[in-house]
């Protein structure tokens, strides 16, 4: 697409043959003269310290889940615990030589991953840093727990006991854990040390790592992010969408190269072989050594390599080389880090998928076991010592059950008030999310879009009332533009992508004139990947960086189903609120492209918990509304009618404004005044109400009073009720399909709120629960003005006179209904 | 309880005819019930022994609830017994609500200065009033009988805006309003209680069921309506030598061919000619019918019935006589089905039998006219400059005036008379 890259077909069309690069597997060399020289025996003692450690406390959590008892503490732990045993080698050997900046990624087996990433922090900094860290942390909450039981004056050793009973807090779901016991044993983190949200959907963190690692790379972040996924990660959509994503060309070839080339990100697949109790390896993929799919990404091979994870030495060592390359802006790196569980998936799974054979045959490589025999072979720790070792981890392991175990001392978030009500939303208002000024291209007043829509003018009207050609006017998409416009010239964080987003100006010209005025790592194409899309803007935002993505219909959000519904929606719940999420996820509602391209789905989003959905229908409602979105610090799905982009403002008098300003959230509008009935509307229906009012009052002298919801979630249903009250009769329309639409919640809301006032039911008018049809029968699906009038007439108020063309009846419900259609 | 017609909620059993323990043919009545209009008898669909019965005589049980149940000696029905939620005292509640919910509001309300309301549907044709919450609200506000509303929303539903015109009727009523003399508490009328009869009364009747629809329904026709009554006769001369042919005829279906069948007759056949009386007044439209479906007061020992004989017009008069015996049957029976007492367009009342010279029938709304038939007596005429005497019939047409005006309503009784007076012409009409 950019014009600057051309397509040469003596190039394409060329014969030959490609050769794939070298994929290394297992290289490491032991060598415990230069080991000892490089980490020395300290950290090489603390390595095996910590692999003791995280063993301890997996183990404590399986006898807990197994026997519901751990060294005399009895504790029944109803919620899930995904245990590492046997990987400790992998996740230590991975974070002994990552910065507190670097950032780690996990899944639903990371407890081992947390504890790890800490203590390698915890080594790192110094003693006054922790304090404030901790003090810092929630009020120092857990801070004050574990202090209870200091057992000696070392910030470090009191650092050691507030991870692992922060970790064990959060899995018991108590809200002094690190998430106030919100994300629980799948979704711990603590973040000022690097450890970031861990998730319980497979290859989740694949595009949510990408996109925290172009958070470092645009806003010139330091450290490198690593995504610790599974091997059977590897055959998820999302993960391969995520790798395309970070491989994209256009870092090297097209961005800025101050800006430091590609993403900082790291795919480590920990790789022990079993995805559940299925095997990749020889029964459900086909790939052999997981380091091969690098291969099938870019030219490096994503520097793909397979390395020995029961070997804490050789991971460490990879990790250092492939940092490098990282900083470098040379990435993506792809490694695949084989190690094994000897602990099953989860407590309920009795290994009836393997030998006993095997496991044994693995204790015998146990990392574990053969890295205290290096140490003692070595002459670094005595067999006494490490002996002493172990003596150490089951006493903190049961200092930390003992206190998370314990209701006094770690009670359970209130569930009797709306606290985790109160978490959903981060509801900041906050004009740059990063200081600094932003890069833009050219002044405002130079852009040619901005300069095109200062000969338009703000109203679709002329002087004296009369509608201007829609050249004429500042349209939809010029209101959102100079809404997006703003953000991006105040908020150096901001960025905005999707497919088309650039050089065409998005598919449907909002974009127009970014180009010219933003670098390409603030505005540019990404693949046509809407999980990518949706999940690396997911971690963008709760990296701390401002992002718009866009896909392009809103029936591409099927692609993008886990990103939006249990990423977007839930981080910063589940975190607590220690995340924020200034997301922006532009969703266009299309029409006359039949049944794939032309579906409003404003109401699957109206389910999920923890977004905010906005639909304006005018142009000045688009501008202040993005406005609004665009300050905010919640998720935002923001959806825009394919067949509103070219109006120009007829609601609100004097137009769009050209200065700043914001449409008050959850607050409907009443676009039309009057006292019979009430038409309420989602998105563009709106125009079929007022063309359904016109009738009303033409034909039947009934003054009808129409309202625009705007806002799906949070909605403030007062504006609507006050109507309805006043008239006792209420129509909702939209374009959603009627069955499960967001218009039923409506009714049965204000059926509630109104029911001495109604004077009859409220009445429903989506789209036919059918697949879209093609554009010439559309008016046979989406509600049409004779749709409104009659379902009034046949449900509401008969109106004198007025002859029925629809089938609007309640007679047909019940048979609809049990035809599914 | 099987359902009774299409728009029957509930049914009273009035009696069991077989009790628990006895065996039972298929087809055997077990219990007799009774709905608001008419009376039943349930038979058994299958043989057995009657293991139990559900509920006592006296209650009123949703249609579609098991009432008893019929088995194998060695089974024990009890687990078929309805739940609580389905007992009867829950569940007639719940399907009258709107009565039970609104009386005491009329009671307390009829003080108020309430107007005649226009009166498109009748509400209460099925023994419930559909309204809505803000209508009722609307109406309790204003000291408007709702029950005494028709609805012009979907279904028959009372709206705010049948409330509104009901309003606006007695607001816009002059200052010496008819309704004056109805306002109990205006000074001068005195208010009268059970209290002010001294001694207990003999009988205490509760107004429910047919009772309660006849009260609510003539109630309603006199508060809605705008009617008055013409009065006349007709020569019975004709009609009595025509029924003493008929006497004579062998066949039975013609011998029992009455005045009332001929006078039926007539009437359907004059219909033909004055589509106004054959009418529904429905406040903003009028609907007038070419078919005549004709409606015929019966006095039955639950009450005034008024079955209704369908297509009336395209019955021959031994048809007519052969339907009008057939309903009068069943309704004295209680045997009618719901379906026989609705939908008239035009009623006829006889209380000539009973020795009645003439009366003033009550309109049967949203029907615009109705037909008082009085006894049949000799009247003197001047034959010449003599005196002689001649069988009279008399006739009293009551006409809703929203609808009909009295000289439209006179000729249709002429022509209705003169058709008496010489039934040669009727064969032709």
């Amino acid at each position: 697409m950019p014009k600057s890259i051309i397509i040469d077909p003596q190039d394409v069309r060329q014969p030959g043959t490609l050769s794939l690069s070298e994929i290394p597997i297992n290289r490491y060399k032991p060598n415990p003269k230069r080991e000892v020289k490089q980490f020395g025996h300290r950290k090489l003692k603390n390595m095996y310290r910590d692999m003791v450690l995280i063993r301890e406390f997996e183990s404590m959590l399986n006898e807990i889940k197994t026997q519901g008892r751990y060294h005399g503490i009895e504790y029944d732990h109803q919620g899930p615990a995904h245990l590492s045993i046997g990987q400790e080698a992998a996740v230590v050997g991975l974070c002994v030589n990552l910065d507190i900046d670097d950032f780690i990624f996990g899944s639903h087996r990371s407890h081992g991953e947390i504890i790890a990433k800490c203590l390698s922090a915890i080594d790192k900094l110094s003693g006054r840093k922790l304090m404030a860290v901790m003090e810092g942390y929630m009020d120092g909450r857990a801070l004050r727990i574990v202090e209870t039981e200091r057992t000696n004056g070392a910030v470090k050793d009191l650092a050691v006991d507030f991870i692992l009973f922060g970790t064990l807090a959060e899995i018991f779901g108590r809200e002094n854990g690190f998430n106030k016991g919100m994300g629980g044993s799948m979704h711990a983190f603590f973040a000022p040390f690097g450890s970031m949200p861990n998730n319980a959907i497979v290859g989740g963190s694949a595009d949510i790592a990408t996109g925290a690692a172009l958070f470092k790379r645009v806003n010139r972040r330091p450290g490198i992010v690593i995504a610790n996924i599974g091997d059977s990660a590897a055959c998820c959509g999302p993960t391969w969408e995520a790798m395309t994503f970070a491989a994209m060309d256009q870092y090297r070839t097209l961005w800025d190269p101050e800006i430091g080339g590609a993403p900082p990100i790291l795919f480590n697949f920990i790789n022990n072989f079993y995805g559940m109790g299925g095997q990749p390896l020889g029964e459900t993929m086909g790939v052999g050594v997981l380091a091969r799919i690098g291969a099938g990404v870019n030219a490096d091979a994503l520097h793909a390599e397979r390395v020995d994870g029961y070997d804490p030495l050789a991971v460490a060592d990879a990790v250092v080389r492939k940092r490098e390359l990282l900083v470098a802006g040379r990435g993506p790196v792809l490694l695949d880090t084989v190690t094994y569980r000897f602990s099953g998936h989860s407590p309920s799974d009795a290994s009836s998928y393997r030998q006993k054979e095997e496991i044994e045959l693995w204790e015998r490589h146990d990392g574990l076991t053969r890295f205290g025999r290096y140490l003692a072979a070595n002459n670094i720790a005595t067999a006494a010592a490490l002996e002493k070792v172990q003596q150490w981890a089951v006493a903190k392991v049961r200092k930390s059950l003992s206190l998370a175990s314990s209701l006094t001392h770690s009670p359970r978030i209130d569930t009797t008030t709306d606290a985790i009500g109160e978490l959903m939303f981060s509801n900041g208002s906050v004009d740059r999310m990063l200081k600094g000024k932003p890069r833009v291209l050219m002044s405002k007043s130079r852009n040619p879009r901005v300069q095109a829509i200062a000969k338009k003018s703000r109203s679709a009207f002329d002087a004296d009332g009369e509608p201007l050609p829609k050249a004429r006017v500042v349209a939809f998409r010029d209101a959102l533009f100079e809404a997006l416009l703003h953000r991006f010239y105040k908020d150096s964080s901001m960025i905005a992508y999707g497919e088309e987003n650039r050089d065409w100006g998005g598919a449907f010209g909002v974009y127009r004139g970014l180009t010219e005025c933003l670098p390409y790592h603030r505005l540019f194409n990404a693949p046509i990947s809407e999980a990518a899309i949706a999940g690396t803007a997911v971690g963008y935002a709760l990296a701390g960086g401002r992002v718009v993505a866009e896909l392009m219909y809103c029936d591409f959000m099927g692609r993008a189903g886990d990103e939006i519904f249990n990423q977007m929606a839930k981080w910063q719940a589940m975190s607590a609120k220690v995340l924020s999420m200034p997301l922006v996820l532009r969703v266009s509602v299309g029409s006359k492209y039949g049944a794939q391209h032309s579906q409003d789905w404003s109401s699957l989003l109206a389910h999920i918990p923890g977004l905010k959905v906005m639909f304006p229908a005018t142009p000045y409602d688009a501008k202040g509304m993005m406005n609004l979105a665009l300050r905010g610090t919640d998720p935002v799905v923001f959806f825009e009618s394919q067949r509103l982009y070219d109006i120009g403002e007829t609601i609100v008098e004097g137009g769009v404004p050209e200065d700043y300003y914001e449409v008050s959230e959850g607050e409907p509008s009443r676009v039309r005044e009057g006292q019979d009935l009430t038409i309420v509307t989602i998105g563009a229906t709106l125009y079929k109400a007022l063309e359904a009012a016109d009738v009303l009052a033409q034909s039947y002298g009934l003054a009808a009073e129409v309202m625009d919801t705007r806002f799906i979630n949070p909605l403030n249903y007062e504006r609507i009720v006050d109507s309805v009250r006043k008239t006792g009769k209420v129509v909702l329309a939209s374009d959603a399909c009627e069955r499960g639409s967001f218009l039923h919640t409506m009714a049965s809301n204000i059926t509630q709120l109104a029911f001495d006032e109604l004077d009859g039911p409220p009445v429903v008018v989506g789209s036919r629960n059918w697949i879209t049809p093609p554009a010439e029968m559309e008016s046979a699906f989406f509600p049409q003005k004779e749709w409104i009038l009659d379902a009034i007439h046949e449900r509401l108020l008969p109106l004198p006179g007025h002859l029925v063309t629809t089938a609007q009846a309640t007679d047909d419900i019940v048979l609809r209904n049990q035809q599914g259609v | 309880m099987p359902r009774q017609g299409q728009s029957v909620e509930t049914c009273q059993i009035t009696a069991w005819k077989k009790h628990k323990g006895d065996p039972v043919d298929a087809g055997e009545t077990i219990c007799e019930v009774e709905t608001d209009k008419a009376a039943f008898e349930v038979e058994t669909p299958e043989s057995g022994v009657l293991l139990a019965t559900f509920f006592p005589e006296g209650a009123d049980v949703p249609v579609l609830t098991a009432i008893a149940v019929v088995g194998a000696p060695d089974e024990d029905g009890e687990d078929l017994r309805p739940a609580r939620g389905e007992s009867p005292p829950a569940a007639g509640k719940g399907a009258t609500v709107a009565e039970g919910a609104h009386a005491p509001t009329v009671a307390a309300e009829s003080d108020a200065d309430a107007g005649p309301a226009t009166a498109p549907v009748p509400p209460n044709s099925e023994g419930r009033c559909k309204a809505s919450p803000r209508a009722l609200g609307t109406a309790a506000a204003n000291g408007i009988d709702i029950l005494a509303l028709s609805g012009s929303g979907p279904g028959g539903r009372i709206i705010e805006r049948d409330v509104l015109a009901a309003l606006a009727t007695a607001s816009d009523a002059p200052v010496t309003d008819v309704t004056g003399p109805l306002r109990r508490s205006s000074p001068g009328l005195i208010t009268m209680t059970p209290a002010d009869v001294p001694g207990a009364p003999a009988r205490e009747i509760p107004v429910e069921r047919i009772r309660k629809v006849i009260a609510d329904r003539m109630l309603q026709s006199l508060q809605t309506t705008a009617q008055f009554t013409l009065t006349g006769a007709a020569s019975a001369e004709s009609m009595l030598a025509y029924r003493r042919r008929l006497k004579g005829e062998t066949d039975e279906t013609l011998r029992r061919i009455t005045i009332n069948d001929i006078v039926h007759f007539a009437v359907i056949k004059v219909l033909k000619e004055f589509g106004n009386l054959n009418s529904l007044f429905l406040g903003d439209r009028i609907l007038q019918y070419n078919r005549v479906n004709l409606g015929f007061a019966v006095d039955t020992p639950r009450g005034l019935m008024v079955p209704v004989i369908s297509d009336a017009e395209t019955l021959s008069l031994r048809e007519l006589s052969q339907a009008a015996d057939r309903l009068r049957e069943a309704c004295v029976d209680g045997r009618a089905a719901p379906d026989d007492l609705k939908g008239g367009t035009f009623t006829v009342s006889n209380l000539g039998n009973l020795g009645v010279e003439a009366f003033t029938p009550v309109l049967n709304p949203p029907q615009v006219a109705i037909l008082g038939v009085g006894v049949i007596r000799p009247r003197p005429i001047a034959v010449n400059a003599d005196t002689q005497f001649a069988q009279f019939m008399s006739l009293s047409l009551t006409v809703n005036h929203q609808a009909v005006d009295g000289a439209p309503a006179a000729r249709f009784l002429k022509a209705l008379s003169e058709t008496l007076g010489n039934l040669d012409g009727i064969w032709a009409m």
